[in-house]
């Protein structure tokens, strides 16, 4: 079995990525870790609370219906309050972006709907000739064109949406970009089945040695969110909060559009068994955002799928080389079939990668091990890959710390998630509520000559008052140094 | 163009308050296009329609917190140069009612105030600072505002003991003394 088609049977096409990382020649792996392990080892390392403003680009009509009850249920705000339950106690949340790159305030906060109908890509297939047009319709979306040498991926690529339809902004990058999309494509597989993979992520660090930071994204099938509006018996599933059991993500796959004609994406994995989505309530999402800010999976091990831990590997050598793309987590253990999905049977079993004698659930307690579609509800609820390690919390801290030297500049410029998280107030303006502001209709004896109201109720105004970037971290840093310098008095 | 608020910050000599001046200026279509009436506001509105906020980005026991404010009843701490008009009013704003202020806001978003945070305290925090004022829908631009009043008095005193005339002073003492100096110069000049 070759490379390939192992990582086509991944649950998470972020090894991918990493693998076309390593084929362009990312350089410098090992320097990025020093740098990581330099900040995520000190002790003076005291990282505050982050929020990033997220946008959600949703691509429709590909078979699934983001209004199934009439009006529009897919709601960014209830996807992130689930992704924020994932990531409590890690000073790191995610808030709907407000304000769209062209300073417009967004009707639907963190929500970009795409037409589908409209997404296409023309290229060339190998061993044919002449291009082909690829529809996001009835091809879907290729994680990658050329997966396999032999056989191309039909489908629009992912980077050819990226390319088209991430919200960049040239030098003062501002979202992390979501993209949620009806199936995702890792190439054919030898027994006729597609590939496996449901979600897909950017390394922030391979995205900036590439100089392609339009690639610098997480896409998602819509089933790989949560559970979807309707389940099979056609009844609505309950709007549940992320600790309660059942989820309603407010999407639906179809099987017909209005003229009757098929939409492939219904059948792709598996037809009308498979159409309720995962039950992992934003869960695979977080596990994306984990890679976003640097994690990889635990002691990334790249195992063929099935094999036992230490055995099989595939890339290791390659993708260890440079040193960039290894956990060495103190507090991290690989589990047998991580990459591809640990299984609800293997859970009780002993994990045999793990040093303290660990089962495979406890080992795989992390976002960033793969199990998110597997387990009864109640050991769901339970776990496992239901939290981040206190080192991975400091590792995605410590990736929002990083620049880079820029010899153009002569000096050190700040890596995309510095620049995002000093920009997030483009995206979402602060708010301060003051006590003395009106709120409604105002009674107009109390508007005064100038046209301005007093002792009504509060409300809610906007006031620029951003962030100051790493301003503050230099200042107490020199302030610190001083203050060691003047004697006791 | 609107109203384009221009303000003066800095800190009493003896640190206790935190010192907001208007310098905008009248409106002059040439000279002055975003000054006070004119075309824009003009200054005779009622002290009530000033509202101050300001964000203090500040470490309380090595964590970073980024906590905004909004100053209520400035009738208390704001005087205006000219009889009819908020046009060049100057605040003073004391230490504690700031830090009070900050406190009330961190246990509203934290539900308790960090411990080793004073409330109460007699001089302004060394910490950069953001100020905005707000006249009826005008919004000024924010300043930043780096007070370092305290770590600078700290060095002063430093320096004086190991001036010209300190003759039984050590080359190591001048050294720290003078390092110091250097890196407050730095700190200054955080933009």
């Amino acid at each position: 079995m070759n490379t390939s088609d192992i990582l086509s049977k991944h649950l998470c096409g972020f090894n991918l990525s990493l693998k076309k990382g390593i084929d362009e020649d990312v350089a410098m792996g090992s320097i990025y870790r020093t740098f990581m392990g330099t900040i995520h080892n000190s002790p003076e390392f005291t990282p505050g609370s982050k929020v990033f403003p997220v946008v959600f680009h949703v691509l429709t009509h590909g078979g699934v219906d983001i209004y199934p009850s009439g009006v529009l249920d897919f709601d960014p705000a209830y996807i992130l309050r689930h992704v924020n339950y994932w990531f409590e106690g890690t000073g790191i949340s995610f808030a709907p972006a407000e304000i769209n790159p062209q300073g417009q305030a967004m009707p639907v906060p963190g929500l970009n709907i795409i037409d589908g109908n409209n997404v296409t890509e023309t290229r060339a297939i190998t061993g044919f000739d002449g291009s082909f047009v690829h529809t996001y319709r009835n091809d879907m979306v290729a994680i990658t064109p050329d997966f396999k040498a032999d056989i191309e991926t039909p489908g629009v690529t992912l980077e050819s949406i990226y390319t088209t339809y991430r919200w960049s902004i040239p030098e003062g990058e501002r979202y992390l970009n979501i993209f949620v999309v009806n199936r995702l494509k890792a190439g054919p597989q030898p027994a006729g089945k597609d590939s496996s993979v449901y979600i897909s992520s950017e390394h922030p660090y391979v995205a900036e040695q590439l100089d392609t930071l339009p690639i610098y994204n997480c896409a998602v099938e819509f089933s790989g969110l949560g559970r979807s509006y309707f389940d099979t018996n056609g009844d609505a599933h309950v709007k549940g909060e992320p600790t309660d059991v059942e989820t309603n993500f407010g999407y639906n796959y179809i099987s017909k559009d209005a003229l009757d004609v098929d939409y492939p994406a219904y059948t792709f994995k598996g037809g009308s068994g498979n159409i309720e989505g995962f039950r992992d309530r934003g869960r695979s999402l977080a596990h994306s955002l984990g890679h976003m800010l640097g994690l990889v999976h635990p002691k990334t091990e790249f195992d063929a799928p099935g094999s036992s831990c230490g055995s099989g590997q595939v890339l290791s050598d390659t993708l260890n080389m440079g040193g960039a793309f290894i956990d060495d987590l103190p507090d991290t253990e690989p589990t047998p079939s991580g990459e591809s999905g640990v299984r609800l049977s293997e859970f009780g079993k002993a994990n045999p990668c793990s040093a303290d004698g660990d089962t495979i659930f406890k080992s795989a307690e992390t976002h960033m091990t793969l199990s998110q579609r597997s387990g009864i509800i109640d050991t769901e609820l339970g776990g496992p890959s239901i939290r981040f390690t206190s080192a991975q919390a400091m590792w995605m801290h410590a990736n929002c710390e990083l620049q880079y030297y820029n010899e153009e500049a002569a000096g050190l410029l700040p890596g995309v998630l510095m620049t995002i998280l000093s920009n997030s107030t483009y995206a979402i303006p602060p708010t301060v509520t003051d006590p003395c502001a009106p709120v409604g209709n105002v009674d107009p004896r109390l508007i005064n000559s100038k046209g301005s109201v007093s002792n009504t109720p509060s409300r809610t105004i906007v006031i620029p008052l951003g962030d100051v970037g790493n301003k503050t971290l230099s200042f107490n840093k020199l302030l610190s140094s001083i203050k060691k310098l003047i004697p006791t008095k | 163009m609107a109203l384009d608020l221009k303000l003066n910050i800095s800190t009493t000599d003896d640190c206790r308050n935190i010192i907001i001046e208007d310098s905008t200026g009248v409106y002059d279509i040439l000279n002055n296009p975003g000054g006070w009436g004119g075309i824009n506001i003009d200054p005779f509105v009622s002290v009530e329609e000033l509202r101050l906020y300001i964000k203090a980005h500040h470490f309380i026991n090595g964590v970073q917190y980024n906590t905004t404010v909004a100053i209520s009843d400035l009738i208390n701490y704001i005087v205006f140069p000219f009889e009819d008009g908020v046009e060049g009013f100057k605040i003073s704003l004391p230490a504690h009612v700031l830090s009070t202020e900050l406190a009330n806001q961190l246990s509203f978003e934290l539900t308790e105030v960090p411990e080793g945070f004073n409330s109460l305290a007699e001089s302004v925090e060394d910490g950069i600072y953001q100020v905005v004022i707000q006249v009826g829908t005008t919004v000024s631009t924010p300043t930043q505002f780096n007070s370092i009043c305290n770590i600078s008095k700290d060095v002063d005193r430093m320096l004086s003991k190991v001036g010209l005339g300190c003759e039984d002073c050590n080359e190591s003492d001048k050294e720290r003394a003078i390092l110091a100096k250097s890196l407050l110069e730095n700190l200054e000049n955080i933009q």
